[in-house]
């Protein structure tokens, strides 16, 4: 990966940030505070982070960022963002249908999206781990779990 | 006094069956997840907090210590058996663990590992008994100046030590301090960077941040480099090692813990380091020098008996003066806090209750890791050959679940969530992340004290530079810039030269 773009790239972004959070920070005031007030502290870090993002897109430029950058491999990155799709919309469904079923399906659509393909196996797996993890959780620790529809109006 | 307590300590943990448990259960979790290439100590620590949240403070804190022992642990296995170190820590020791693999004497390898860690961290823990109480007396000295100048030191430690770049290690520490602005200033009570969201009022809650940071970032590191990276078995022959072959490893050992305790409790150290400090040192006095890298049982017991010490050494600081010594100790600084306890030095006035168990808990984790890793090697070695396709789906369901857990709120799982993906691609573009961690810990201290300082000192900014216990901290901070500042350039100039040769030749 050329890391003299990512950097020059990630340089800018950051430039940007810090010049908003400035921006922001000075309408934090408070009243009977000494002149060091709330927006001190982030205004003082978002001009320490403009210098640095400063730095680091004079060095990409000047080629001194050689740092070796991790490529990334397209299938990994493109199963990555399958898990984090079915996490999504793992957290809707643990809301509407509770932990115990839609854990279950998380674990068995995971399980199937990184490559294992044998059904009934996965399907145990899920269910077990489900059990053993609802068991852990809700029964030793008292950790009330989502129960979606499911749950008891007392 | 302070054996008084320690002994006292003892009889309440070992009167309490239950106690022991927890140590048992903390030691065996910080083992497994230490062992399981591709889960560092940190995220251990960070997936197992939630566990403890249901438990009494004293018993929590027993389970977390053993996890943080048999995590440091746990990771020279995978180190020796498959060349992969389980946690950073354990770096050191594949150099001569795996060696010693290849030739068909694995498991012999890990019981040296084993026998050294219990060494070693016994040394670790003693030290820190013994050192921490008198370290904290000093704190009591210290007002807000000289914790904002603590927090500073503490923050260039950390940056300089940070990885490839220190100007990415400062970017992102800075990033973690501003996270700490987000919610109620807690000196004016002005609400910042909420974005009108009530679920920030209270700030970016730790766990969530961690678990993002450490789990999220590394499931998701771990299902890209899936599809490259195959998984390796392993096979482990006999454990115990005779005591022939142990006596004369003692100095090593012995040494390697005191050295691996002093090198831990300088904050941003840490126990990879301490681990590399003391393999070199065990090469350099070796009577057989040629044989390290070859499978040498010093090259092993050296560094495992020094990064088991760094546990209690990294405790030090963290527990006197709130500062963490390393990311997984500021993990359990974290942890502390949420069990309701401040780490500082009125910790030690006001907890003793809490502090000696934490003392001899420490050292009791240290008998129970002898026993649980002789016996149990074999167990954990297999663990090593889990399918990995299934084994991070169930990390990532802990993840959302640990994140889930603290608040029992979904806001903090989509927090986590984004903030992992946000250090996956960190981790990408060759920032670190453990700044941000620290960060985390030191910002509230840094800007709370800094404000506290200016208020005292009616916005004379000369009051840090004017007391000097802050003086000599900041001066070390400006020093600690400089010389890793000359000691990066000097290793980019060997690599240029190196790079300049290769292409002449």
């Amino acid at each position: 990966m050329d890391s003299r773009r990512i950097d020059t790239g990630v340089g800018l972004g950051l430039a940007v940030l810090s010049s908003v959070i400035y921006f922001f920070a000075g309408q934090y005031t408070a009243f009977g505070v000494n002149t060091y007030g709330p927006n001190f502290f982030p205004q003082l870090l978002a001009v320490l982070l403009f210098i640095c993002s400063g730095c680091l897109v004079f060095n990409a430029l000047r080629g001194n960022s050689k740092a070796e950058l991790e490529g990334f491999h397209k299938g990994g990155l493109i199963k990555v963002g399958v898990t984090l799709a079915i996490a999504v919309l793992y957290l809707f469904a643990m809301q509407l249908l509770g932990f115990v079923i839609s854990s279950m399906m998380f674990l068995y659509l995971i399980m199937f999206a990184l490559g294992k393909k044998q059904h009934w196996r996965i399907a145990l797996i899920s269910i077990s781990v489900t059990a053993v993890v609802w068991f852990i959780f809700a029964y030793l620790l008292m950790i009330p779990m989502p129960e979606g529809i499911f749950s008891r109006s007392y | 006094m302070s054996v008084v307590y320690l002994l006292e300590a003892f009889q309440t943990i070992l009167s309490d069956p239950s106690s022991l448990l927890f140590i048992l259960t903390g030691v065996t979790a910080g083992i497994i997840v230490g062992c399981l290439p591709g889960l560092t100590a940190t995220m251990g620590c960070a997936l197992l907090i939630p566990f403890t949240f249901g438990l009494p403070p004293i018993q929590g804190l027993l389970m977390l210590m053993g996890i943080f022992t048999g995590g440091i642990y746990g990771g020279s296995i995978s180190g020796i058996l498959i060349r992969t170190p389980g946690t950073p820590a354990a770096a050191a020791t594949l150099l001569d663990g795996y060696p010693m693999a290849q030739k068909g004497e694995a498991g012999k390898a890990i019981g040296i590992g084993t026998i050294a860690s219990f060494v070693g961290g016994t040394i670790g823990a003693l030290i820190m008994a013994f050192l921490a109480p008198q370290i904290a007396d000093f704190g009591l000295r210290f007002g807000p100046p000289e914790f904002f100048a603590l927090a500073v030191f503490g923050l260039t430690m950390i940056i300089s030590i940070s990885g490839e770049s220190l100007l990415k290690g400062a970017i992102a520490a800075i990033l973690g301090l501003l996270l700490t602005t987000i919610g109620y200033d807690p000196l004016s009570g002005v609400p910042r960077f909420t974005l009108e969201n009530d679920n920030l009022l209270g700030g970016i809650t730790f766990i969530p941040a961690l678990i993002g940071m450490f789990g999220f970032a590394q499931v998701f590191r771990n299902i890209e480099k899936m599809e490259v990276v195959p998984q390796v078995k392993s096979k482990v022959g006999k454990i115990l090692p005779s005591f022939k072959e142990v006596k004369p490893l003692l100095p090593t050992m012995t040494k390697s813990g005191g050295m691996g305790a002093i090198t831990g409790s300088v904050p941003g150290l840490g126990c990879d380091v301490a681990a590399f400090v003391a393999y070199g040192e065990a090469k350099r006095t070796s009577k057989k020098p040629e044989e390290f890298g070859k499978g040498s049982h010093e090259g092993i017991a050296a560094p495992e008996a020094a990064n088991n010490g760094a546990t209690g050494g990294a405790m030090i600081p963290m527990l006197t003066l709130g500062v963490p010594g390393d990311a997984v100790t500021a993990v359990l600084l974290g942890a502390l806090t949420i069990h309701g306890f401040q780490p500082g030095p009125l910790l030690f006035q006001d907890h003793p209750e809490i502090v000696y168990p934490i003392f001899a808990g420490m050292i009791l984790c240290q008998v129970v890791l002898l026993i649980v890793g002789l016996f149990g090697a074999r167990t954990f070695s297999r663990l090593i050959n889990i399918d990995i396709k299934v084994l991070t789906p169930v990390i990532f369901l802990l993840c959302i679940l640990g994140s889930y857990s603290m608040r029992f709120s979904f806001f903090d799982v989509g927090l986590a969530l984004t903030i992992g993906v946000f250090a996956y691609f960190m981790g990408h573009f060759k920032f670190p992340v453990s700044p941000i961690l620290l960060a985390l810990i030191l910002g509230p201290m840094a800007e709370q004290n800094m404000r506290r300082s200016l208020m005292l000192s009616q916005d004379d900014l000369t009051i840090f530079i004017s007391r000097p216990i802050s003086a000599v901290f900041l001066i070390l901070a400006v020093v600690m810039v400089i010389t890793s500042y000359r000691k990066y350039k000097k290793l980019q100039k060997i690599d240029n030269d190196a790079k300049q040769n290769a292409q002449k030749s």
